[in-house]
């Protein structure tokens, strides 16, 4: 308890007598890329774009979108050139005055992107160009819950007792709440009273198995390779991707549906190299780039000229492509009233229960 | 009355009455001490709960000023879309409300108002209820929205839980930057409020409560009870305005000091504190509780009085007795003891006071008396030409002897009467000095004979009595009878004459021939008087007198038949006599 207090207290001397110490502010010749933590784009393309543009790329991680938006609060939208930021806070960031417009004419690869997925959400075109798309599901150890998991996000919310502790939730509260609403066989847009409340009941119920609210290390450090963690609400990709670290991890998606994320690149409004920015992602959306990348983070990709490019097998891949009437019963995050956002951040509050130090401190 | 009582009459006033108005002066000093010391008490919780209290206010202003001027707060409070405050701002300014709380868990609530009262973010300790989000119509958010300017403190009833709080709150004033770097007029953008509970002031009501039986209330203006130590009975009752004005009143003559005023129906010892701004903490001790440690006070000064008081005076009766009741005591009874001529029981008495003269005085007054005692027994007794005992004491004794005899019925007692033969002549021959001399002679050859056991008495003239105890035949009284005629049958020298005489015994027998004394030497006497007529120089027993048939002893009785001759025989050198 002291031990929490003091760091409480470190936080709270260095957020009020620094302001907010991010100096992260691009030197001349570098790209900073504001990037997800943990393998998600191939090193191999980073550095083809070093080599043909004779620029370093400064990568900087985040683990979940939270820990994003506040990363960008604390440097009020500075100090980054490109960044992947989920399709449902484009419209929120744009407006925020961290993004800037795309300039189509710099995006000759734009015209190979799915046109489906540069409309789903407020604002997306003008401000993204969508990279790779996924699903939620859970992944899990086979070996330790001994068995497969069925496809259902019951066992998520009822786990075996043992399992007490050795769940995890995602940090960010539509996802997780979202999984919750279809559990319950509502939507995962819901803004219904009563089915909010039954969805905070169950995620309450759950919050003696859950280990943490927050991200899982995609590596072979990750705590579900170590088995401290045997069951988490994960992005199909990283679940794959962490399956090259552990022979027994499985991953399931759901028969109730799940939810639909897409990252998109970006382009900082703050950002002094616009140009190299714009650069910088149509490279990465060259057709045979773009297969790559789909490849090596095991997402399906937006880029339709990259698709053909692609193995049959990953084509294949349920866990990879749900099957269509699995998709149908899917949803992609979609704009909720702002009130309601506000009583979803005190309905995390009340089911988190105590606070979890971010972004600076980890627990 | 005796000197016992008499001494405990004098002795316990006298020692109880000092240590009574000892106690006395004590217990007025200390129950003196003890109000002082109340007041003193008081003065100092009220003292420590008001700096406990400002050191929770400034907490919270100077926490409140830091929140506002953090850089998240302020982007917050400049961000006027809804959306991007909820979706980008808000989950980080909850957890950096949420930390606030961990460090300060009385800081239950930390809300961010809008302008118009809109309770735009909340973050709760635990899960505490909300009465409204649209604070706006409050009077708490009507007296706020009044003076925008600086940080306000207020005390009140929290809406949501109806529990006292203190709610701090800062209204946030900034202004944009407009796209030229200029900052536009400030504007205010909400309110920041930290909501505390005053836990930690509760804690120290309750804690000076139990520690020192004070009640504790945290008031306002109105009275009306904010914070009080919760098990009395009255505890939320509000204090009457009337008491609080003149409670004022007298705190501005004097501030410090406590008034005995009548609250919650008894005098109580009161003291109003100003705590802060229009707040105040009125401390009080109902009197009866400082009546219960005077009272307790008093008792224990009266027992240590009264106990140490008949200790006192149990020591003092102790002394005196050893040192003077009880050697008068002694004294009286040696005295009583020598009036009953027992010389010897004089008081062991040692002491070099003057009770010790005393006994000493005694000791000599009784042998002085003893002495003088002896004399007079002497005189009375005993015949004084001999020295042996007279008729008098002889009758007395054989009275003694004789009342013993009964006792032992295997014993016989005799009575001999002698008459010595031919006194009359020596005395007539050889005049009055030498009779007396002769029967000096004679008294000691009697005591010579006889045993221990023997008394040999002379009952005037030539006449004496012995008195044989302890006999078990009466042939033991022959044998003795026989031994005085022998002795006295030995010739005196009196006067360088050779005297010669002998004596007549009559023999008398208890309890064969009676058990009265008197009558006893009568029936010797009779029997030594036929003794006499038997011709002189023998015994008769008085029982022969009456059986005249068994005269078997007239010639056994005498010596020998050749000393029957006319007695006595005077020779001398110069002169015979016949």
């Amino acid at each position: 308890m002291a031990h929490l207090i003091n760091k409480c207290l470190k936080w709270l001397l260095l957020a009020a007598a620094l302001g907010l110490p991010f100096g992260l502010y691009a030197k001349p010749g570098e790209l900073v890329f504001l990037n997800w933590a943990d393998n998600f784009i191939d090193p191999v393309a980073i550095t083809e774009f070093e080599t043909a543009f004779k620029i370093k790329v400064r990568q900087v991680y985040f683990e979940t979108e939270d820990k994003r938006t506040d990363m960008l609060i604390a440097s009020d939208g500075k100090g980054y050139d490109v960044a992947l930021i989920g399709g449902h806070n484009l419209q929120s960031y744009g407006q925020h005055g961290w993004l800037a417009p795309l300039e189509t004419d710099r995006l000759p690869n734009l015209q190979h992107i799915d046109p489906r997925w540069r409309n789903a959400f407020p604002s997306a075109d003008t401000y993204g160009v969508p990279f790779l798309w996924g699903t939620l599901g859970i992944a899990y150890r086979e070996d330790l819950l001994r068995g497969p998991l069925e496809a259902s996000w019951k066992p998520l919310f009822q786990p075996p007792v043992e399992q007490r502790g050795h769940v995890l939730m995602m940090e960010t509260i539509r996802y997780s709440l979202a999984v919750a609403l279809k559990a319950l066989g509502y939507s995962a847009n819901s803004i219904n009273p009563t089915e909010l409340a039954a969805a905070e009941q169950l995620l309450k119920n759950q919050r003696p198995f859950v280990k943490q609210y927050g991200a899982l290390d995609i590596g072979p450090n990750s705590e579900m390779v170590s088995g401290q963690i045997t069951m988490a609400l994960l992005y199909n990709g990283d679940a794959l991707k962490l399956r090259e670290f552990h022979p027994h991890i499985r991953f399931v998606t759901p028969r109730e549906g799940t939810l639909i994320t897409v990252d998109y690149f970006t382009v900082l409004a703050k950002s002094l190299q616009k140009e190299l920015a714009h650069a910088f992602i149509n490279f990465m959306n060259e057709p045979a780039r773009a297969a790559q990348l789909a490849k090596f983070a095991y997402y399906p990709t937006a880029n339709r000229a990259a698709e053909p490019l692609l193995p049959p097998a990953f084509h294949q891949d349920p866990d990879i492509y749900p099957k269509p009437d699995l998709l149908n019963r899917s949803e992609i995050p979609q704009e909720l009233p702002p009130r309601v956002l506000k009583q979803l951040n005190q309905l995390y509050r009340r089911v988190v229960g105590e606070p979890i130090n971010r972004p600076w401190g980890q627990q | 009355m005796r000197l016992r009582p008499k001494l405990i009459s004098l002795v316990l006033p006298l020692v109880i009455l000092p240590v009574l108005g000892l106690g006395w002066i004590c217990y007025q000093w200390l129950a003196d001490a003890a109000y002082a010391a109340s007041t003193r008490e008081m003065i100092t919780a009220a003292a420590q709960l008001r700096l406990g209290l400002q050191a929770t206010v400034q907490t919270a202003i100077a926490n409140v000023e830091l929140l506002s001027h953090s850089t998240l707060v302020q982007q917050y409070a400049l961000t006027e879309n809804e959306r991007q405050r909820y979706t980008l701002l808000q989950p980080a300014l909850l957890n950096l409300f949420a930390n606030y709380q961990t460090v300060y868990p009385d800081y239950y609530e930390i809300l961010f108002l809008l302008p118009n009262g809109y309770e735009d973010t909340r973050a709760t300790l635990g899960d505490a209820p909300n009465a409204t989000e649209e604070e706006g119509d409050t009077p708490y958010f009507q007296r706020l929205a009044s003076h925008q300017d600086k940080v306000d403190v207020a005390f009140l009833l929290s809406p949501d839980t109806s529990e006292m709080v203190m709610r701090v709150a800062k209204p946030v004033w900034l202004s944009e930057l407009d796209a030229t770097l200029t900052s536009g007029p400030a504007r205010l953008r909400g309110y920041l409020i930290i909501t505390c509970r005053l836990e930690t002031l509760r804690q120290q009501i309750t804690s000076i409560k139990n520690a020192s039986q004070l009640g504790v209330m945290l008031t306002d203006t109105q009275g009306s009870a904010l914070l009080a130590s919760a098990d009395s009975p009255h505890g939320q009752e509000p204090v009457p305005e009337d008491l609080l004005a003149r409670l004022r009143q007298s705190n501005a003559a004097t501030p410090e000091s406590a008034v005995v005023l009548n609250y919650r129906g008894e005098p109580t010892l009161l003291l109003l504190d100003t705590a802060a701004d229009k707040l105040y903490l009125l401390i009080s001790r109902p009197e009866r509780d400082l009546a219960a440690i005077r009272r307790q006070l008093g008792g224990t000064v009266i027992g240590i009085a009264l106990v140490s008081g008949l200790f006192a005076a149990l020591l003092l009766l102790i002394a005196l007795h050893y040192l003077l009741v009880r050697p008068i005591q002694q004294l009286r009874a040696a005295a009583g003891a020598i009036g009953d001529q027992n010389f010897a029981a004089t008081p062991a008495l040692s002491s070099p006071d003057e009770l010790g003269d005393l006994a000493r005085s005694l000791r000599e007054m009784a042998l002085n008396l003893e002495r003088f005692h002896q004399q007079l027994t002497t005189l009375a007794y005993h015949d004084n030409l001999t020295g042996l005992p007279n008729r008098l004491m002889f009758k007395q004794y054989l009275e003694r002897s004789l009342a013993h005899l009964a006792r032992r019925p295997d014993h016989l007692l005799a009575v001999l009467f002698i008459d010595l033969d031919g006194f009359k002549q020596v005395n007539d021959t050889l005049g009055h000095e030498a009779g007396d001399q002769l029967l000096r002679e004679v008294s000691q050859r009697l005591n010579q004979t006889i045993r221990p056991q023997d008394m040999a008495a002379r009952l005037g003239g030539d006449e004496f009595a012995i008195e044989l105890n302890d006999l078990s035949h009466t042939h033991h009284a022959d044998q003795i009878a026989h031994r005085i005629l022998s002795a006295l049958a030995q010739t005196f020298s009196i006067e360088a004459h050779t005297v010669t005489i002998s004596a007549s015994i009559g023999v008398a027998i208890a309890p064969t021939d009676g058990t009265d004394a008197e009558n006893l030497i009568h029936y010797a006497d009779l029997a030594m008087y036929q003794a006499k007529q038997r011709g002189k120089n023998q015994y008769r027993y008085f029982n022969d007198l009456l059986n005249p048939k068994s005269d078997r002893q007239s010639t056994q009785h005498s010596l020998s038949p050749s000393a029957r001759l006319h007695w006595p025989i005077i020779s001398s050198a110069n002169t015979s006599t016949d």
